[in-house]
């Protein structure tokens, strides 16, 4: 069995501070450090008297903010019993029940330990609902007036802050020890022996390296020699393991569990899986804290991010998920448990939630908030419809979406994620334009600095033609995420800039497109993905609106008469002249090329036919329209070079979703 | 020049614009009909918007369109329509707006950056006209074959696309197969007083039979020449219903060199039926028209039309434009901008 990470020096620091007299103790370290684990041990020896502390856990999903509420307050609940109602009152939004949980936290001085990363800032544009409530609830915690210790892989920063860094050398030894590794005990000596250089190494890649090692023709050498890190080293495991497949779909399902996993419940979820594969989850890659199992963190933000389970596969365990946390549900409320009922009713929404169940429309739910993550979870499944061409039921789901986030607006008609993704949703549909316009400009009054609620909406303006709407759009957007004229986030571009000159330049508007790729700064362009590619296309569309298209996108415009550019570097010294053209029309009696010089006062554009006799001499018969073509002359006559062909498309302009057509009849 | 392009209260005109690429039709029908069909932009600038503008400056005469029609959503005829409809509602004006289906889903292809920006035009032109649609059913226009409309004191009637027509395009573009959006165009027949005008979009010659069955018997006196003088939209069936006394009108295509001038070609067909072509101008970029109205003789044209690629450059707008002027009494005349040609037998 797997065990706790060795903590015992970042625990002693943490006490000595709270014991001389630090009211906010930051504990921060790597990935697998074993920060968690400092907090559940302080919650055991927590060395102050007065209230016990409180141990709040904010994952990584959707309502993250509205769980970590939840289970902070249920705890409060022997404190302040109204508190229980506070929670469950749907006309509440998220922050005034946060607002009532931080009043009986400061009130009754009760200590909190927080496990959740530290907050962004910065980037405020760019924050969805949900990541504000997370830092929304840290802040209010920290903000409560009562004693806190914060876990988080940075340090936070905060006046008066104590800070208590989890790195040791000693868990090398610890983790390695080969008494520990059933029947795994001579490659974790082998490892041991370069205690060294393992140093920085997490106690769960330790782990990793020891099971990566033991497998056949790999070698504790080939481990060391690779530097591989936690997703190379899980990478690496899954390909070299016999029931890989197996296994990672199990620990997939076993990471959508966020409580710890009874021993009882284990087996359960377990039914079914080899004794082999059994052992690898308990000897490497789970950890086991007061009886229960959990999965590391850092592994179940490797099976999100992979997608080890398919959607399918994800909606069918969380099915199974939510009816066990209903039967738990049931039981707290047999027993009276006010608290236990509450975490596993909202543990019980969250799997309802992620299985794309629309009967929780129908439901009352705990936290008004939570009907945006059913609105969320139904239209992403909407829109994976669509992308499969399953344009009927993908259709349906974002309805269903749109009847979320309507339910979240009956309540909190304030709810601006709530309304952006109305909004939105409305739009993919291509409903009633005037709605969709409606509830974008509504949005965007309800939370100005939303940069989606913008490129959106200039991006549904460009859509459905409304330029002179669009140019007030594109200044408004500006003035609210740009206050001083740039960006702290690259990213704000992206989103923004790229993504409407994206639109833009698919209905054919260069001159629009410019305008918003010229507000780049030139310090941030080479940081965009897109702005070169955008740049240029909206360069050749321009030619193209003016009948000057000759040279294709991917000739540099301070390249372009430096040619011929169809012929190899080492052939051009033969060349005596040459001239660019692209083939306007090609029919039966021939071609027509638009064709360009250089001349002193720029290039000049004329137009060339080509008869089909001309073209067999040249053995071009087969020219297509669009094509560019270069005509070189040398001693031997006249030849005509072509690009050929590519089937290209600009895919990273060409926009996917929602389809640029919707509105049309 | 400029007093003829201007509007002449209680006439029917129309003024047909086409500077080399785009074609743009605006049709007055006395007393308050104000038609407009397809669009042009050189440079980008919607002319049909310059139009407007440029003819509000009186506005008493209350000039504003009243039907706007997407002929078809083919390359430059598209150009500009998005940036008049716009115009028109932010002005308060709702016109009715028709247009044939959407095409199918596109993506930008590097190979033909020329088509995939006509087909982002088409495509932004019919989502605009779809919101309103949406937005205003009023101002939903349903274009089908036979139908007639009042424009002003006259008659509009659709004569094409057929219903069978448009539902094979719309499976072959449901299918990813190629489209002839040219099949779909929707010709146009205009009657005020004794005055019958054709108005032929792109149609081509295999959609004129079922079309012509659609237009009333007797005799037509005007033709927008459809498809740009091309030879195979020059219906035999249609030029038959005209008289040497009609007029024809015409706007080039540079990108096809259409029309084109040689024996047999389209511009021949045309000139076998009247003396005289007005062209607005000759199958070049705009900045290769003429700032005056040319005259040419077809033969002299017919060799290379490249031959008379002017180097003074265009007048800016309005140019490239002829204008036909019918009175009450049926009496017909022409006015011709900067850069328009007439083209002689």
């Amino acid at each position: 069995m797997l065990n706790l990470p060795p903590v015992d020096k970042a625990l002693g620091e943490t006490r000595k501070a709270l014991e001389a007299g630090a009211t906010l103790v930051s504990v921060f370290g790597p990935q697998g450090a074993g920060k968690s684990t400092v907090l559940t041990r302080l919650v055991q020896q927590w060395p102050l008297k007065g209230p016990p502390p409180i141990l709040v856990r904010i994952a990584n999903d959707d309502d993250a903010g509205l769980c970590g509420l939840g289970g902070l307050a249920s705890q409060l609940f022997a404190y302040d019993a109204a508190l229980d109602g506070a929670i469950r009152n749907l006309s509440l939004s998220f922050a005034d029940k946060l607002d009532k949980v931080v009043e009986v936290l400061g009130a009754r001085q009760v200590p909190v330990l927080v496990d959740a990363p530290v907050p962004q800032s910065g980037d405020e544009v760019l924050q969805t609902a949900f990541s504000l409530q997370n830092r929304d609830l840290v802040q209010g915690i920290l903000d409560a007036g009562t004693t806190v210790v914060c876990a988080s892989s940075t340090p936070l920063n905060r006046k008066g802050v104590e800070q208590v860094q989890v790195v040791s050398a000693s868990h090398v030894e610890s983790v390695l020890a080969p008494a520990h590794w059933n029947g795994l005990g001579a490659v974790a000596g082998q490892l041991m022996a370069h205690a060294g250089e393992l140093e920085t190494y997490s106690p769960l890649e330790l782990r990793l390296a020891v099971l990566l090692a033991s497998q056949p023709g790999f070698g504790v050498q080939r481990v060391l020699r690779s530097g591989w890190r936690l997703d190379e080293l899980l990478d690496e495991l899954f390909r070299r393991l016999p029931t890989s497949e197996a296994l990672k779909k199990l620990l997939a399902r076993l990471a959508l569990v966020r409580a710890p996993i009874s021993e009882g419940r284990f087996r359960e979820l377990t039914k079914g899986a080899d004794s082999k594969t059994k052992k690898t989850l308990e000897q490497v890659l789970l950890y086991q804290e007061d009886g229960c199992w959990l999965v590391h963190e850092a592994i179940a933000a490797e099976a999100r991010q992979k997608s080890w389970l398919s959607r399918d596969e994800a909606r069918q365990a969380h099915r199974q998920l939510a009816e066990q946390s209903r039967v738990l549900f049931k039981a707290a409320t047999g027993e009276k448990d006010l608290a236990g009922a509450l975490r596993w009713e909202l543990e019980t929404i969250h799997h309802r939630t992620e299985a794309g169940d629309a009967t929780l429309l129908k439901d009352l739910l705990v936290f008004v908030e939570q009907y945006d993550n059913c609105g969320r979870r139904l239209g992403l499944d909407g829109v994976a419809l669509l992308k499969r061409g399953q344009a009927k039921e993908g259709r349906a789901l974002l309805k269903l979406a749109v009847s979320a986030y309507r339910r979240a607006l009956t309540y909190n008609e304030h709810d601006w994620y709530a309304r952006h993704y109305l909004a939105f949703n409305l739009d993919a549909l291509g409903e009633d334009p005037g709605d969709v316009e409606q509830e974008y400009r509504r949005a965007i009054d309800e939370r100005p600095v939303f940069v989606w609620s913008h490129s959106r909406y200039l991006r549904f303006l460009v859509t459905t033609g409304q330029l002179k709407a669009f140019r007030a759009a594109w200044v408004e957007a500006r003035r609210h995420l740009l206050p001083f004229g740039q960006a702290d986030n690259p990213k704000v571009y992206e989103e923004l800039h790229c993504d409407v000159a994206m639109t833009l330049l698919y209905f054919a508007q260069p001159a629009l497109a410019r305008l918003v790729l010229d507000d780049v700064p030139e310090g941030a362009r080479s940081m965009l993905r897109r702005y070169r590619l955008l740049a240029q296309l909206a360069l050749s569309q321009e030619e193209a609106l003016r009948d000057e298209l000759v040279f294709p996108p991917s000739v540099p415009v301070g390249d372009r008469w430096n040619g011929p550019h169809l012929l190899p570097n080492d052939q051009r010294p033969k060349v005596k002249r040459w001239w660019p053209g692209r083939v306007a029309f090609a029919g039966a009696e021939g071609v027509r090329l638009r064709s360009a010089r250089q001349t002193k006062g720029g290039p000049q554009y004329g137009w060339k036919k080509l008869s089909a006799q001309t073209l067999a001499n040249l053995k071009a018969a087969d020219l297509r329209e669009g094509t560019f073509v270069e005509v070189v002359e040398e001693e031997g006559g006249p030849r005509l070079l072509r690009h050929p062909p590519t089937g290209d498309y600009f895919e990273d302009v060409t926009p996917r979703f929602p389809a640029p057509d919707r509105f049309a009849p | 020049m400029k007093a003829r392009f201007e509007h002449q209260p209680g006439r029917l005109q129309l003024w047909l614009f086409g500077p080399g690429t785009g074609e743009l039709v605006v049709v007055h029908v006395p007393p308050a009909g104000w038609l407009v069909v397809d669009g042009c932009a050189p440079g980008g600038e919607s002319w049909a918007v310059r139009f407007f503008e440029h003819m509000a400056a009186r506005p008493a005469l209350r000039i504003r369109p009243t039907h706007v029609l997407l002929s078809h959503p083919h390359l430059d005829h598209a150009a500009g329509v998005t940036e008049l409809i716009d115009w028109c509602f932010s002005q308060g004006h709702a016109p009715r707006l028709a247009a044939v289906p959407r095409p199918s889903t596109r993506r930008v292809s590097r190979d033909d950056l020329a088509k995939s920006v006509a087909a982002g035009q088409a495509l932004a032109a019919l989502n605009a006209i779809g919101r309103w649609w949406k937005r205003r059913p009023t101002t939903k226009w349903p274009l089908r074959a036979g139908r007639e409309v009042r424009l002003g004191g006259g008659r509009l009637w659709f004569l094409s696309p057929e219903q069978a027509v448009v539902h094979n395009a719309e499976k072959r573009a449901r299918q990813h197969k190629p489209v002839s959006w040219n099949e779909l165009a929707s010709a146009l027949l205009l009657r005020w007083g004794r005055t019958r005008v054709v108005l032929g979009s792109d149609l081509t010659d295999n959609g004129w039979p079922a079309a012509l069955k659609r237009t009333p018997k007797g005799e037509l006196q005007v033709l927008k020449v459809a498809h740009h003088g091309s030879r195979g939209a020059q219906s035999p069936q249609l030029l038959a219903r005209f008289q040497p006394t009609a007029q024809f009108m015409c706007t080039p295509f540079a990108r096809e060199d259409l029309p084109r001038f040689a024996d047999a070609e389209g511009a021949h067909l045309l000139l076998q039926v009247v003396p005289q072509l007005h062209l607005t101008g000759l199958p070049h970029a705009h900045d290769q028209q003429a700032n005056r109205p040319r005259r040419f003789a077809r033969p002299a044209l017919a060799a290379d039309v490249d031959d008379f690629i002017a180097d003074d450059g265009p007048r800016g707008f309005p140019d490239s434009w002829v204008k036909l002027c019918v009175d009450a009494n049926g009496r017909r005349t022409f006015a011709h901008g900067p850069g328009s040609v007439i083209v002689t037998r």
